[in-house]
C-alpha cells in the first residue's frame, strides 16, 4: 500500500472545518440563558444524547467525505501480489542512458558510459541488451543484441546533447518500447536524476506491468557529491540596452566576469560578486543595433563543471518595418485608418504606405511582396493589367469591396459577376457568419468570425478557382481566395469601414490582418529565441526557396526540402540562420534552463521509485518458474465510488435532520 | 355598540419607565401619578394629619405638648400625627445575577430598582427614615435609615449604580441588618427568592422576632411564570452557569406546577412569621406593589 501523490494528504486538514462548524452548531442555538435552574428538572437526558449522537454520525460522514477526497487525490496504490509464470527465454536489458544537457557536467557522461559498459559486461550469456538514449525524446540505438563489442561500440558513439529530460515522458516512451517485447525486461536507467526532471505525478515514473513477463527497473545515479554550476538565465532587452541575469547553485561567494558580445564583437565586460546561492542582474548599455537580427552572446568567465551553459544566446530583432502599399481613392478614409492601425499593430514589422489611386505609378508594384486595396471598385483601365501581371508573378493582394464596387456589374481583376448587392437597412437583422474553413492557414489561428455582423456585402457569382474561406448564413461568400498562378488575392466581399459591417471594430480584425500579412508575404514568423529540443516550423509558399544553417555550419535542409514546408528539430545551442529569397533571419537556441539547475533527486525518492517497481528478481534460470510479482493497483476508482455513497448518505441524513424540526445540521 | 373605553392607567408601564433617564425621575413620575389616583379612595392616605391626643409621659419631647389644651384643662397632652407613627423603612434589594433575567423591556432587577426607588420616594414624602441594603451573596452596599435631607438622593444613587451579578444569599443581608437595627420598623425585601423557603425564613425570622414588620416583594418575569419554549431546550443558569436540558413535556406541564409550589412555599413561610408576601410580575405596572405597600403600612399602625 502506498501513495503516488502523498502531498494531497494535507487536504485531510480540511476536516477541521466540519468539526468546528459542528461544534458551533451543537453549542449555540439551543442553549438559552435562564434566571435559575433551581426549579428545573434535568429531564429526558437521552434527547440531548440522541441529538449528540446524530450530530456525531453526521460529523463522521462529513469527515469521511473530506478524508476520502484527500486520499483519492493522493492516489493510493495497493501492491497486488500476482503469481506470474516466467516464460523461458533470455532477459532483455534496456540500457537507458540520459543524454540531456546536464549530463555534460564534468565526467558524468563518462561515468554513465562506464556504467553502461559494466551492465553489458555483466549480463548473462544468452541475454540481450539494447541501448536507448533519453533526452527530449527517447531514441532506440539499434536492435537488441547479445554481441558485447557491438554494444560497447554503440556506447562509444553517444554524447550528451542539449535537450531536457522529463522522466515521466521518458517512461512513457520506454513503455512503448517495452510493450513490443514478449520477454522479461530489466530497465537500467543511468542518469543524473535531476529534480527538475520529475513529473508532477509519481505514477508517471512507473513502467507498465505486463502479463506473464516481468519488468524490473534498476537506477544508477552518476552524480558526485560536490556540484557547482553558474549559468546565465536571462538576456532581456531594456530601453537602454540589455539586462543579463546570472544565477547558480554555488556554495560559496564567487567573483564572476560576464562579457557581452553583439554580432561577434565584445561590447563590454562586467564583474560582480555573487554570494552563495544568490543571483545577480548586470545591465549593459547598447547604443546602436544593426538594422537586422543582432546576435547577442553573454559569457560568464568562470570555470565550473558545466561550461556549456556559461554562454547564453539571444537575438534582438532590429529589422526596419517593410513597406506595404495600400491603394485607395481617399487616404483619409476610414478603411485606411483601420488597415494601417491593424497592420502596424502586428509584430511582423510592416509600415503601411497609403497611395491615392490617381497618383499611383504601377511600376513600383514589384517592390512590395503584397499590397492592399480598400475598395476593389477603384481599379480600372491599365492598372487592372498591371495588378494581374503582379499577381501572376507571385504577388499577393488583400482587397475589399466598397462603395465604388457597388456600381460595377463585374468586379475588376476577378471578373466575378455581382449577382446582387445586399444592402440591409438600418434596424434589419444583420447576416451572421456560419461557415469558416479552419483548415486554411489564414484562418487556422484566428477566432471570432462568428461574432461578426454584416449589413452590406456583394453576393458574387464565383468560378471554380475561387475558394470560399468564410461564408454567411445564406451561403454567400464573405471572404474568398483566388489564385493567379504563383500569386493570390484575398477578397472581403464587404467593405473595410464599419458602415457595411463591424469587422474592423471586432478583435478578430487585428488577428486576421496579422495572419493575412504573414500568409500573403510568405514570410515565416519565427520565434527568435528558442529552446534546444523544440521544433521550428518553416512555411514555404510559391517558389520561394530557403535554407537553414545550424550553429555548427551544417546546412539542415536538403536541396529538395528547401521548397517545402518543414518542421525542423533544433538540437544545438547557438544561432540558427534561416535564409529565404527575401529575408535572412536568426534564431537563438539555448538549453532548457531546468537543465542548468543541477539539484538532484533525494536518495529516498530514488529508493521509492525503485521500490515501487521492484518485483521478484529476474534471473536467467527462471525459466518456467512461478514468481510473485507486485503489481500496483490504483484504488482511486474504488474510493470515488465510496465517496459517492458517502455523499448520498450524508445528503439523506442531513435532509432528515433538517426535516425533523430540530434543525441546525 | 361602541367598544369599551380602556381603563386609564395611573402608572406608566415598565417599558415606558425604562425610557426615563434617572431613577429619581422614575420614582417621582410613578409616585405622583399614583397619589393623584388615590384621591378617590378614602381608605388610604398619609400626611401630617392630626391623629389623637395622649397624655404626656416622661421622656416625651416637650415640643409636642399642646399648650392650648394645657391652658384649657391644665393637663399636658401630646398631639400625635399620622406621620409620627412612621419610624424606619429599610429596603433590601436583591442584586444577584438571576435578577438580571427578563423577557420584556425591563428585567427583574430594573423593575426592582423602580419599585425600590418609588418606595423610598413615597416614604421620604412621609418623613420616614429610609435605608437600603443591596445584596447578592454578600452585602454589596448599605445606607442606614435616616431622615436627613439629601438622604433620598443618596439612596436612589445607591440603588441606581447597582447591577445584577453573582448568586443569592439572604442570610448575610438579614444578619447584617439585624446587627445594626435598634428600632422597630418596616423591612421591604425585593427579590426573586430563588432559594429554599425554609432557609429564607430561617434568615428572616430573627427580624420578625425583634418586632420588625416585613413585606416580601416576590418579583418574577412572565417568562418565569410560564416558560416560553416550545420544545426541549438547554437552559443555562445565570448565577451558576450550569446547564440543564428540559424536555418539552416538562416545559408544558411540570414547570408550571413547580413554580406554583415554590411561590406557595415562600408565601406560607412568610405567613408563618407574620410577613406579607406580594407576588409581582414585571410585566405589570407598579400599582399593585405600591398599593400593597400602603395597605401593609396601614395595617401596622
Amino acid at each position: 500500500m502506498g501513495l503516488l501523490a502523498p502531498l494531497f494528504l494535507f487536504g485531510i486538514l480540511a476536516i477541521a472545518l466540519p468539526v468546528w462548524l459542528h461544534r458551533l452548531q451543537t453549542q449555540s442555538p439551543e442553549r438559552q440563558r435562564f434566571s435559575s435552574t433551581m426549579l428545573l428538572e434535568q429531564s429526558r437526558q437521552q434527547v440531548h444524547l440522541k441529538k449528540k449522537l446524530r450530530y456525531l454520525l453526521l460529523l463522521a460522514l462529513r469527515i469521511a467525505l473530506l478524508a476520502l477526497l484527500a486520499i483519492t487525490f493522493a492516489k493510493p496504490v495497493w501492491e497486488r501480489e500476482t503469481a506470474v509464470t516466467i516464460q523461458p527465454g533470455s532477459i532483455l536489458h534496456l540500457v537507458v542512458v540520459d543524454t540531456s544537457f546536464s549530463m555534460q557536467y564534468g565526467d558524468w557522461f563518462d561515468r554513465a558510459r562506464d556504467q553502461s559498459r559494466q551492465i553489458i559486461a555483466n549480463m548473462a550469456d544468452g541475454d540481450l541488451a539494447q541501448v536507448i538514449t533519453a533526452s527530449n525524446t527517447i531514441e532506440v540505438q539499434g536492435e537488441p543484441s547479445a554481441v558485447r563489442p557491438d554494444l560497447a561500440a554503440m556506447l562509444d558513439g553517444l554524447q550528451a546533447g542539449s535537450g531536457h529530460l522529463d522522466f515521466g515522458v521518458m517512461m512513457s516512451g520506454i513503455n512503448g518500447v517495452v510493450r513490443d517485447y514478449k520477454q522479461n525486461i530489466i530497465i537500467h536507467l543511468i542518469s543524473d536524476f535531476q529534480s527538475s526532471g520529475l513529473p508532477s505525478r509519481f505514477a508517471d515514473l512507473l513502467p507498465e506491468s505486463r502479463s506473464n513477463h516481468l519488468t524490473e527497473l534498476e537506477l544508477y545515479p552518476v552524480t558526485g557529491t560536490e556540484i557547482r554550476n553558474l549559468y546565465i538565465d536571462t538576456i532581456i532587452p531594456t530601453d537602454h540596452g540589455l539586462d543579463v541575469g546570472v544565477r547558480g547553485n554555488h556554495t560559496e561567494a564567487v567573483e564572476i566576469t560576464v562579457a557581452l558580445n553583439i554580432n561577434g564583437e565584445l561590447l563590454q565586460e562586467q564583474s560582480a560578486m555573487l554570494d552563495a546561492g544568490s543571483q545577480a542582474t548586470l545591465s549593459y548599455t547598447v547604443v546602436e543595433y544593426e538594422q537586422a537580427d543582432n546576435r547577442v552572446e553573454a559569457v560568464i568567465n568562470y570555470a565550473d563543471g558545466l561550461e556549456a551553459d556559461n554562454t547564453r544566446y539571444a537575438v534582438v530583432d532590429n529589422t526596419p518595418p517593410s513597406p506595404v502599399l495600400l491603394l485607395t481613392n481617399d487616404v483619409q478614409a476610414l478603411p485606411v485608418t483601420y488597415l494601417t492601425a491593424a497592420v502596424e499593430a502586428g509584430q511582423q514589422g510592416y509600415r503601411v504606405e497609403p497611395v491615392n489611386i490617381n497618383e499611383f505609378d504601377p511600376r513600383v508594384l514589384q517592390r512590395y511582396p503584397w499590397i492592399m486595396i480598400d475598395d476593389l471598385g477603384i481599379i480600372s483601365g491599365g492598372l487592372v493589367t498591371s495588378l494581374t501581371e503582379y499577381l501572376q508573378a507571385g504577388g499577393a493582394i488583400l482587397a475589399a469591396a466598397g462603395e465604388r464596387a457597388l456600381a460595377q456589374p463585374q468586379l475588376p481583376l476577378l471578373d466575378y459577376t455581382v449577382r446582387q448587392a445586399i444592402l440591409s437597412s438600418a434596424g434589419a437583422q444583420p447576416s451572421a457568419v456560419t461557415g469558416i474553413d479552419a483548415s486554411h492557414p489564414l484562418l487556422a489561428e484566428t477566432s471570432g468570425w462568428r461574432d461578426v455582423n454584416v449589413m452590406r456585402y456583394l453576393d458574387l457569382v464565383l468560378d471554380a478557382d475561387a475558394h470560399t474561406m468564410v461564408s454567411l448564413d445564406n451561403g454567400a461568400p464573405l471572404l474568398l481566395e483566388r489564385r493567379f498562378d504563383q500569386g493570390r488575392l484575398i477578397l472581403l466581399t464587404s467593405s473595410l469601414d464599419n458602415r457595411w459591417n463591424d469587422i474592423p471594430i471586432r478583435p478578430v480584425f487585428v488577428n486576421f490582418i496579422a495572419e493575412a500579412a504573414q500568409y500573403l508575404s510568405g514570410r515565416d514568423q519565427l520565434k527568435r529565441n528558442q529552446i534546444a529540443g523544440d521544433f521550428m516550423q518553416l512555411l514555404r509558399s510559391g517558389t520561394a526557396a530557403g535554407q537553414v544553417v545550424a550553429p555548427d555550419g551544417r546546412t539542415v535542409l536538403s536541396l529538395a526540402d528547401t521548397h517545402r514546408s518543414q518542421q525542423i528539430k533544433i538540437e544545438l545551442t547557438g544561432f540558427y540562420e534561416i535564409y529565404t529569397s527575401d529575408s535572412e533571419q536568426l534564431i537563438a537556441v539555448n538549453a532548457d534552463l531546468r537543465e542548468s539547475d543541477l539539484s538532484v533527486m533525494a536518495a529516498g525518492d530514488i529508493g521509492r521509485w525503485k521500490e515501487a517497481v521492484t518485483g521478484s528478481a529476474v534471473t536467467a534460470d527462471a525459466a518456467g518458474e512461478i514468481k510473485i510479482q507486485h503489481d500496483p493497483v490504483q484504488l482511486w476508482h474504488i474510493l470515488l465510488i465510496l465517496f459517492g455513497i458517502v455523499v448520498l448518505v450524508e445528503s439523506l441524513l442531513g435532509n432528515t435532520y433538517l426535516g425533523s424540526g430540530r434543525g441546525s445540521v | 355598540m361602541s367598544a369599551p373605553e380602556p381603563q386609564p392607567t395611573r402608572l406608566l408601564r415598565p417599558e415606558v419607565l425604562a425610557g426615563l433617564s434617572t431613577l429619581d425621575l422614575v420614582a417621582r413620575t410613578v409616585v405622583e401619578g399614583f397619589l393623584i389616583g388615590l384621591h378617590r379612595s378614602p381608605s388610604f392616605g398619609f400626611s401630617q394629619e392630626f391623629a389623637e391626643y395622649r397624655p404626656y409621659a416622661e421622656g416625651d419631647d416637650l415640643r409636642y405638648i399642646d399648650w392650648n389644651v394645657y391652658a384649657r384643662s391644665e393637663r399636658t397632652y401630646i398631639k400625635r400625627f399620622i406621620g409620627e407613627t412612621n419610624s424606619h423603612l429599610v429596603l433590601l434589594l436583591d442584586a444577584s445575577a438571576s435578577m438580571g433575567y427578563g423577557t420584556g423591556a425591563v428585567n427583574k432587577f430594573q423593575y426592582g430598582q423602580y419599585l425600590a426607588a418609588c418606595l423610598c420616594y413615597m416614604a421620604s414624602k412621609q418623613h420616614d427614615a429610609v435605608g437600603c441594603i443591596i445584596f447578592d451573596e454578600e452585602v454589596r452596599d448599605y445606607r442606614p435609615p435616616t431622615t436627613r435631607s439629601g438622604n433620598l438622593y443618596s439612596i436612589l444613587h445607591t440603588i441606581d449604580r447597582a447591577s445584577p451579578a453573582r448568586g443569592t444569599n439572604l442570610d448575610k443581608p438579614f444578619r447584617h441588618f439585624a446587627s445594626f437595627t435598634r428600632h422597630r420598623g418596616m423591612v421591604v425585601v425585593i427579590s426573586d427568592f430563588y432559594c429554599d423557603a425554609e432557609e429564607m425564613i430561617a434568615s428572616v425570622r430573627p427580624l420578625a422576632f425583634k418586632g420588625q414588620d416585613i413585606i416580601l416583594f416576590h418579583l418574577l418575569d412572565p417568562g418565569e411564570l410560564k416558560l416560553n419554549f416550545s420544545e426541549a431546550t438547554l437552559l443555562e443558569d445565570l448565577e451558576t452557569g450550569n446547564a440543564v436540558e428540559v424536555s418539552g413535556q416538562f416545559i408544558r406541564e411540570g414547570y408550571t406546577d413547580r413554580i406554583g409550589q415554590h411561590i406557595d412555599s415562600i408565601r406560607k413561610a412568610a405567613a408563618g412569621i407574620g410577613a406579607d408576601h406580594v407576588l409581582v410580575s414585571t410585566a405589570e405596572p407598579l400599582d399593585q406593589a405600591l398599593r400593597n405597600y400602603l395597605m401593609f403600612r396601614q395595617r401596622r399602625k
